[in-house]
């Protein structure tokens, strides 16, 4: 009897209907204790807003009398979102910096009814010996009781996941 | 043949003149004979509070450098926790290679102190208990009036000595902020003193100091005080900046900035702004003693060279990488666990050859054969190229150049963080001043730059100018470190890849070791001056400079 109805609850479920109530929206504060080492950051701080199709994910990572503030506008609908890059703030410690035209190329998509934001991210680093082409898969996902956030980022170059993990902001 | 006109024998004079001054050694350090026979030997506790055994170890700080003013009489025997791990290393090699036969007191025995060498003073100021920098303050006036420093609590004992007060700070700085106590102290005394030693008594603030430097600078009849470098305290910096501009040219700037007022940045910048040098530890002890005792007869210094000049090499397609440690040697892990394991490059503080002989002259003895030292940073002492004046630089580098040869170092570190650091900005050099070190530095097997990861390379006659690919965080675990690594290596596809790898102070040769261990790619770690060798046969990095687009982050 419910059958007929499958296609249009799948649909349902990955339609800006979902994205705009999804539980990723708010403020969240990294949990240093269940994360991957964050260094030379200390501080990290992810807000995300969701409106229909645009999702903006403003990141801040702090040290010391230091910081860095990262704004994406992201839409979800459009299959390649160019967003400039000032700096490749991922990873520090490493000698490779944001290349090539200083864009990436992030497709976004929902997944399980908003409680996922997938990134698919395309991007240029420049290092010692040149440019080289990076390809990072990220997913913010919530809790099920909506406190917790996972940022897993798994980077075409790196053989181990980067974790972090965030509580929201009361 | 004419005359040649009169402005170019000024300006000929004027050279001679510069290199001269370039070739001297700061006034004040000339070595004994020999080491003393017998020295004495005060240990001191581990508590430096202000309300602690403080006011005690300044009391027995201020009598060493009195004491040790004509002679190296006195020896402190900092805790074993002191961050200047060698300490208690260099007792053994004093009494070893020295003959130094120390008569130990007992802890903070300033009663025992006093009788032995309160006749090396003419009497005491007391400093405020109330007012922190009036202790400051106080180090000025100890070494220009050859007084100790007290607080009110031991004007009693100092006067069962025989010391009486001479200046009493005690009320005069009620309330003041520090720019109006240090301003009464310039006006006061800063004619008197040193024009080639000043010392920032800074690091720690607040409750805790450790003025491990603060004999020497009383030894020297410097002026001390913790001012500011930062725009934020516009009168500080202003006092700051009169101070340090009436100063020698390329004289020394010793101790650290106050961890409560401005940054390492801000600091080394405005130091480098005034070409001067600077020795950067405020807790570096002992170094009235030690900067007396001469090298021993035999001892020449040699490093561990694996190549000349003239060698070539050819690399092999593979990973070369070398692992360096800076951050000043005795502050790191020279004694820990794990020295000798892997080859290893150590950063030396050039200075130290007429600062502290015994010290330098240690690490070269104790060194295993895995131990490579280079010369840093940036130049004699610690300072970033990009702060100092074109004009200033020839001086510094003659110092720098005569001192690597003293010293037998062949690579020189670079560091600038005068426009960013770890996070943000850049920490590169211009082209301009990559010609400027190639061409004051002729004799190097190459050069190497950053602190944490930089982007400067480049290749001049068989000498590589390389920056590090990597920054080994005290804080990065084994597992994540070698996924840096890795990454590295998949973001460098050509082989050969040299990957240059910074070790930031206490971490471990173990650590290193073990990163390596972990590596699912073989590498091949060799030392500094065989990584430039290899560099310099197979170019698979590009020349990069400092761009005009590259971030700025000036320090905040």
């Amino acid at each position: 009897m419910f059958r007929p109805l499958l296609p249009l609850l799948c649909c349902l479920l990955a339609s800006p209907v979902f994205a705009a109530a999804s539980t990723l929206a708010g403020t969240w504060r990294f949990d240093p204790r269940r994360s991957t080492e964050l260094s030379p950051w200390q501080d990290y701080t992810l807000t995300l807003t969701v409106d229909g199709d645009r999702v903006t994910i403003l990141q801040q990572l702090g040290a010391g009398r230091r910081g860095f503030t990262d704004k994406m506008n992201l839409n979800v609908a459009q299959p390649d979102n160019v967003v400039p890059v000032a700096l490749w703030a991922d990873n520090r410690h490493i000698g490779a910096y944001i290349g090539g035209d200083k864009t990436k190329h992030v497709r976004a998509e929902w997944l399980d009814g908003g409680r996922i934001l997938r990134l698919h991210t395309d991007l240029v680093l420049s290092t010692s010996q040149g440019d080289r082409a990076v390809n990072i898969l990220s997913d913010y996902k919530v809790s099920a009781n909506g406190a917790v956030l996972t940022l897993t980022e798994l980077r075409s170059t790196r053989n181990r996941p980067v974790v972090y993990v965030f509580h929201r902001a009361k | 043949m004419t005359a040649p006109p009169l402005s170019r024998v000024f300006s000929l004079l004027l050279a001679c003149a510069c290199a001269t001054l370039a070739l001297a050694q700061p006034a004040g350090t000339v070595k004994a004979a020999r080491a003393p026979a017998t020295a004495t030997l005060i240990p001191l506790s581990e508590n430096w509070q202000m309300t602690g055994d403080l006011p005690v170890h300044a009391l027995l700080i201020s009598l060493q450098g009195l004491a040790n003013r004509t002679a190296p009489r006195l020896y402190l025997e900092y805790p074993k926790t002191w961050q200047w791990e060698i300490v208690h290393p260099l007792i053994g090699f004093l009494e070893r290679r020295h003959g130094v036969k120390f008569d130990r007191l007992g802890l903070d025995d300033a009663d025992a102190a006093l009788t032995r060498f309160a006749a090396h003073s003419k009497g005491v100021v007391v400093w405020d208990k109330a007012v922190r920098s009036s202790l400051i303050v106080a180090f000025t006036i100890a070494g220009v009036e050859d007084l100790v420093v007290v607080n009110e609590d031991q004007i009693a004992l100092a006067a069962a000595h025989g010391l009486k007060p001479v200046v009493d700070l005690r009320g005069r700085f009620t309330g003041q902020p520090d720019h109006v106590i240090y301003q009464w102290a310039y006006d006061q005394y800063w004619t008197r003193c040193s024009r080639d030693y000043y010392v920032v008594m800074g690091g720690e603030a607040g409750a805790v100091m450790q003025p491990g430097i603060a004999d020497f600078g009383i030894q020297q009849r410097a002026f001390f005080t913790d001012l500011s470098a930062n725009p934020k305290h516009a009168e500080e910096l202003a006092l700051l900046k009169r101070i340090l501009g009436g100063q020698n040219p390329a004289s020394i700037v010793l101790g650290w900035h106050s961890y409560a007022k401005d940054t390492e940045g801000q600091h080394t910048t405005l130091v480098g702004n005034y070409g001067l040098m600077m020795e950067g530890l405020h807790n570096l002890p002992n170094v009235s003693f030690t900067s007396q005792i001469p090298l021993t007869p035999e001892f020449k210094f040699a490093n561990n060279h694996h190549v000349t000049s003239a060698t070539t090499l050819r690399a092999e397609p593979t990973v070369y990488l070398c692992a360096v440690a800076t951050d000043s040697m005795g502050i790191g892990t020279w004694t820990k666990p794990g020295r000798g394991r892997i080859p290893y490059t150590w950063q030396v503080l050039m200075n130290w050859a007429w600062m502290n002989p015994p010290a330098l002259q240690f690490f070269y003895e104790d060194k295993s054969t895995n131990d490579y030292f280079i010369g840093g940073l940036s130049g004699p002492g610690y300072s970033y190229p990009k702060s100092i004046p074109a004009d200033k630089f020839p001086s510094l580098a003659a110092i720098g150049r005569r001192l690597m040869a003293q010293l037998d170092l062949r690579v020189l570190e670079i560091m600038d963080y005068s426009e960013g650091n770890r996070h943000v900005g850049n920490t590169d050099l211009p082209k301009e001043l990559v010609d400027r070190y190639y061409h004051e530095y002729p004799d190097v097997l190459g050069f190497i730059n950053g602190y944490g990861s930089a982007r400067t390379f480049d290749l001049r006659d068989g000498k590589p100018f390389l920056s590090y690919d990597y920054y080994l965080s005290l804080d990065r675990p084994e597992e994540e470190a070698a996924a840096d690594l890795e990454e590295l290596i998949q973001l460098n596809p050509a082989r050969p890849y040299f990957l240059l790898m910074h070790v930031r102070e206490r971490n471990t040769i173990e650590k290193v070791a073990n990163i390596i261990d972990r590596l699912s790619e073989p590498v091949e770690v060799v030392p500094l001056d065989v990584f430039l060798k290899l560099a310099a046969g197979a170019k698979t990095y590009r020349t990069h400079y400092q761009q005009p687009t590259d971030p700025v982050n000036l320090n905040p």
